[in-house]
């Protein structure tokens, strides 16, 4: 298809450092379904309203399969990477999405996660003693954005983290928008194998391994509900949920704290639950970092919003837009994180493919925020903000570095 | 008022228990819903619809 002559626009939209592309609010304001012409000529429903993208989301008739007819790809290099003969179950409809996911859950309930803050406080501490040792100026992008999450995931997995160069490549390449052509397919498979030979490895004995793995292998292997592929494909998707969103997401969250003195002051002075639990919350919504996370195609005809949506068109419930709506969240280009939210942010999605380690990312979160104003009271940014590299090739929002000194 | 969960629908995100802890737990087995106390006071009403609203699977509603 050529350039087109009609008024539909481009997607996806550029995303700005902080907060959500303008087109957004233009867009809501216009009506609650707009459609918008996608890299390859096709043209696929927009979601900019918070109860409309909720809705979307919760709608079983569309389908999160990127191997459907019609199924909305945001890029070539997002295109090219669907034919995958195990998928990651993200990409999975139910039943075979819900029997998957069952596996996990009870692994991410709040009140098990919950028993891991003692070990996630020591690596953050661990962490920060390393950041003041080196001394400014530190790039806190690798020492403790990623680090972090890279270590609390590799150990409830039960991964030497000796290898988390091995994965870190990898993940980038998996979830670029522009890498060369099957790269991202490669750097999967790369981490399945890897993940396979680690199976074997614990299954010889694997009462010894008090991890995920080691539990997967008794629970689910063993009896025969999945193969070492299955499971291989299980731990990778863990690995990738862990590395890239919490990271970008701590990163996001201290330059907000740099950016907002007050909110800073206010996270030094009052460490109680409440109040960090409400900072996180907010840098969460305000961030909304994993924003194609609800790309579906419909698997057939669906009346809404007024509109037709017709078996095979791609929908895109935004949650970036949604967690922006003035409709739900006043001032909601402010980041206020006093913020008492009268609707539940869509930053982990929503429907049957809501976050499963959200108890996790919140977790983290709140121990960083917890303990970083604290110990590096007087942190600030080590270059101008327009210096700071944003990631843009990448279906993750986030910060490449983040140097501060203090 | 009644608390009904659809433990079919759950997919174990825990926002009920987010929400009202007292009201929700998981089933430290497979991780899904479980009701503590199933018909609350009126004066939790609310807090049983932000967990209804909260529910990213429509699995939990309220017989009266």
């Amino acid at each position: 298809m050529g350039p087109s002559s009609d008024d539909i626009p481009a997607f996806p939209f550029v995303r700005p450092d902080l907060g959500p592309p303008p087109e957004f609010s233009d867009l809501r304001k216009r009506g609650r379904l707009q459609r918008v012409r996608l890299w390859d000529g096709s043209v696929a429903w927009l979601a900019t309203h918070y109860d409309d993208v909720r809705a979307l989301l919760a709608d079983n008739r569309f389908s999160a399969d990127p191997r459907r007819h019609g199924y909305p790809q945001i890029s070539p290099t997002r295109a090219r990477e669907k034919r995958q003969e195990l998928p990651f179950f993200v990409m999975m409809d139910p039943p075979d999405h819900t029997r998957y996911r069952r596996m996990l859950t009870r692994e991410f309930t709040l009140d098990r996660i919950e028993g891991l803050r003692p070990m996630v406080e020591t690596v953050v501490n661990q962490l920060i003693d390393d950041v003041l040792q080196r001394g400014p100026p530190v790039d806190l992008a690798p020492h403790l954005c990623l680090a972090l999450p890279t270590m609390v995931i590799m150990n409830m997995l039960g991964v030497p983290y000796e290898d988390h160069d091995f994965f870190q490549g990898r993940a980038g390449r998996l979830l670029s928008t522009d890498g060369p052509p099957g790269d991202a397919t490669r750097a999967g498979d790369e981490m399945r194998e890897y993940m396979i030979g680690l199976l074997r490895l614990k299954a010889q004995n694997p009462h010894a391994y008090d991890d995920l793995m080691g539990r997967i292998i008794v629970d689910q292997i063993q009896p025969g509900n999945i193969g070492y592929d299955e499971a291989a494909m299980l731990m990778v998707i863990l690995m990738l949920a862990g590395h890239e969103t919490t990271a970008n997401m701590v990163g996001l969250g201290v330059l907000s704290m740099l950016l907002n003195p007050e909110a800073f002051a206010t996270l030094r002075a009052d460490t109680s639950p409440e109040t960090v639990r409400a900072a996180v919350e907010e840098m969460l919504r305000f961030h909304s970092i994993v924003h194609f996370t609800g790309t579906r195609v419909a698997m057939e005809d669906v009346e809404f919003a007024g509109e037709r949506i017709r078996a095979g068109e791609g929908v895109l419930p935004q949650i970036l837009a949604a967690n922006h709506d003035p409709a739900h969240f006043t001032d909601p280009q402010k980041l206020d994180i006093a913020r008492t939210l009268m609707s539940p942010h869509v930053a982990f999605g929503f429907g049957v493919h809501q976050c499963l380690g959200q108890p996790l990312a919140r977790m983290e979160l709140s121990v960083v925020f917890n303990t970083l104003p604290r110990r590096l009271p007087t942190l600030r940014l080590a270059v101008p903000l327009e210096e700071l590299p944003f990631k843009r090739d990448i279906i993750v929002h986030g910060l490449r570095s983040l140097p501060v000194a203090w | 008022m009644k608390i009904i969960a659809d433990r079919s629908k759950c997919v174990g995100a825990g926002q009920c228990v987010m929400v009202a802890r007292r009201l929700f737990g998981q089933s430290p087995d497979d991780g899904l819903v479980v009701i503590n106390v199933e018909s609350p006071d009126e004066s939790e009403r609310g807090l049983v619809e932000l967990a209804i609203r909260s529910c990213p699977s429509l699995a939990l509603k309220v017989d009266e």
